[in-house]
């Protein structure tokens, strides 16, 4: 079950203090949700003595964050055959890289967003996804062509 | 460097950093396993050096009374030429994985009795892409996205969702049903003679079991469709070839349709070719008799103990043929060349370790569907097939 | 719901396919909806028999296999219970059993004990 701002939201101080820099906790949740913010930025959390329970719970629910990349994008190994689906038809390979992976053969750029290494999806260069960034976008490609599902994003 | 693993040969793998790139699980496998359990040259279960179990072959070979050479899918054509002059020596039988596998399917090409293409021209063309009866994702991992649904194309640029129409014919879900999805279609086949039958009704417009109209209509839209056979096709036949040969033709009346064979080792398709440059056939052959028929499978000659020696060559039958076969081999006095410790080469007669073909030696090999490919290797062995194949022949 | 014991077994449709690479151990792949109804769990030891021969593996759980019972990958225990007219899929008995899944040992030394 992919992690929710609401999930977060009610593990937090919910007193709109500001003191993270966003408006409201909810939006700190969001912002914590999509990387933009650490929880770190949430002082209270930390220098409160009456929130250590919930900061507690909040590090453990947070955690499968830490292996997603940026993007959002977790690769499961034990479930990827190094099939190459997901490379040859990520839109943003078959733009920048016509006479490589666009065409079904291993990255000729130098730097792809991923390639099989040792039969297995590796992440190379996550900054071109067109999940990252500011004006990203819900692209969700490779997980729809994963035979096994071994891709997944933290949305869900 | 070229991956031997599977039919793909794929030849866009890098050795980075010691790092295998580009190849599929299976195929990284294949090029870093290989120096694991490796057989030893062994007579009569006694390690020996490589000359001495060379000389034991020879001498089996001349005292047999009906001999078979086995297997060499999974070596080079080279070597594959250097077997066929043996069998003729010999006056043997010679037979590979292919009786049991797809050679049916690679004889009716070879013959010309139904059209073929290649990959490369079903990646650059291909609209309807079915397969049939085969699941890549174990057996070919890179085949759907190194040369039919998702790589661009000469004039499939536009993508899966909008240039190409997959169809995925099984008995279960597979991986592969899985991406069949938008622009696609599941076929769940209990008996695929009757699936035939509704394909050709559904030419003439009418129903039948298997709902595929859609697929007939979508085939007329291109002048470029692929069906990709695997051993669940071959299987499902139950013999009845003829009957899937003219439905391909059939369907070549309405929209261009070209089989390709799919799912076997890496060399199958270059032995195929080999024997049929040599004799007409493309596999089971008998040279005394200079004829090939159903009874000289490999399988066939040992249930029917018609053999008391073979010589096995990059394959491991006692694992790989069914019990009612693998237990007659008892009887057989075996040669095995393999670089690996299988279960046939630990319960042979003699056994002679050799090197990994597309790794640690050369030459050429065949793909799936007919492409030549000259093999890179990283290293070179000096007792390759090759090498021990022509001494056998020499000391014959 | 039945739950399969040693005193009850059921018929199981069964298809032989290629999965990973080489299969040193017998593990069978059955799929989840067969499994929860007939009481199987990953893990468990179940004995598959099909006319006379029968063998044990190790049960796995996979979506990709028939509804009506499992995968069992291309290796010397699939052979050992099939032949030639039900090379890629075939219909067998499943019961549960204890010990440990067969070897590829114990199959050879059927071959060579019958000298």
């Amino acid at each position: 079950m992919p992690l929710t701002p609401m999930d977060i939201y009610k593990l937090l101080p919910k007193t709109n203090c500001k003191k993270c820099g966003e408006q409201t906790c909810m939006s700190f949740a969001f912002k914590l949700l999509n990387r933009e913010k650490k929880l770190e930025d949430c002082k209270p959390l930390f220098e409160e003595k009456k929130y250590e329970v919930q900061l507690k719970k909040l590090q453990e629910i947070l955690k499968p964050l830490e292996k997603a990349t940026e993007t959002g994008l977790i690769v499961r190994s034990e479930l990827c055959n190094g099939c190459g689906n997901c490379i040859v038809a990520c839109p943003v390979h078959v733009e920048r890289d016509p006479q490589g992976a666009g065409i079904g053969k291993g990255p000729r750029i130098k730097d792809p967003i991923y390639r099989i290494e040792n039969g297995k999806l590796v992440i190379v260069n996550m900054h071109l996804c067109r999940r990252y960034g500011k004006n990203r976008i819900l692209c969700v490609v490779c997980r729809e062509n994963c035979p096994t599902d071994a891709i997944s994003f933290l949305e869900g | 460097m070229i991956c031997t693993g599977c039919s793909c040969l794929c030849e866009d793998i890098e050795i980075l950093d010691s790092k295998v790139l580009n190849a599929c699980e299976k195929g990284y496998k294949h090029i870093s396993g290989f120096r694991e359990p490796r057989t030893r040259n062994r007579v009569y279960g006694k390690e020996v050096d490589v000359d001495k179990a060379i000389e034991s072959a020879i001498e089996i070979l001349k005292s047999a009374k009906s001999a078979v050479i086995y297997g060499l899918d999974t070596t080079t054509l080279e070597a594959q030429r250097i077997a066929v002059k043996i069998a003729e020596k010999l006056q043997s039988y010679i037979d590979d994985n292919s009786s049991f596998c797809l050679g049916e399917f690679v004889e009716a090409i070879l013959k010309k009795r139904i059209p073929s293409a290649t990959l490369d021209e079903v990646r650059d063309y291909a609209y309807v892409l079915i397969y049939w009866g085969t699941n890549p994702y174990h057996s070919l991992p890179r085949h759907l996205s190194k040369f039919s649904y998702y790589p661009r194309g000469a004039k499939r640029n536009r993508g899966y969702d909008e240039d190409r129409y997959l169809v995925v014919i099984d008995v279960r879900r597979s991986e592969i049903a899985k991406l069949a999805k938008k622009n696609a279609k599941f076929i769940k086949v209990e008996n695929d003679l009757e699936l035939i039958e509704s394909f050709e009704k559904a030419l003439e417009g009418k129903a039948w079991k298997y709902d595929v109209a859609e697929i007939v209509r979508e085939m007329k839209k291109a002048d470029f469709n692929a069906l990709f056979g695997g051993l669940g096709l071959k299987y499902g036949l139950n013999g009845n070839y003829k009957r899937f040969f003219d439905f391909v033709n059939g369907m070549n009346n309405f929209a261009p349709l070209y089989f390709i064979p799919s799912g076997f080792h890496a060399n199958m398709r270059g032995f195929n070719e080999t024997l049929f440059e040599e004799v007409g056939e493309v596999n089971k052959f008998s040279f005394r008799e200079r004829r090939s028929d159903s009874q000289f499978s490999f399988s066939e000659l040992v249930k029917n103990e018609k053999v008391d020696t073979a010589l096995i060559v990059g394959t491991d039958p006692i694992a790989s043929l069914p019990f009612d076969v693998s237990k007659k081999l008892l009887k057989v006095r075996k040669i095995v060349i393999d670089p690996k410790d299988t279960l046939t080469a630990k319960n042979a007669e003699v056994t002679i370790a050799s090197a990994f073909s597309g790794i640690e030696s050369g030459g050429e090999m065949i793909r799936s569907d007919g492409v030549r490919i000259k093999l890179e290797p990283i290293e070179k062995a000096e007792i390759d097939d090759v090498y021990i194949l022509k001494r056998i022949l020499e000391g014959l | 719901m039945i739950r399969i014991s040693k005193f009850l077994k059921i018929e199981a449709f069964f298809v032989v396919a290629r999965h990973s690479w080489e299969q040193k151990t017998a593990i069978v792949y059955f799929h989840p909806e067969f499994a929860r109804k007939s009481g199987i769990k990953d893990g468990d030891i179940v004995l598959i028999s099909r006319g006379e021969r029968s063998l044990k593996f190790r049960v796995k759980l996979l979506d990709t296999a028939p509804e009506n019972g499992g995968v069992i990958p291309n290796s010397i225990f699939a052979n050992y219970l099939t032949d030639f007219q039900n090379f890629k899929k075939f219909s067998a008995y499943v019961e549960i059993a204890e010990g440990e899944e067969s070897k590829a040992e114990d199959i050879i030394y059927t071959i060579t004990e019958k000298k």
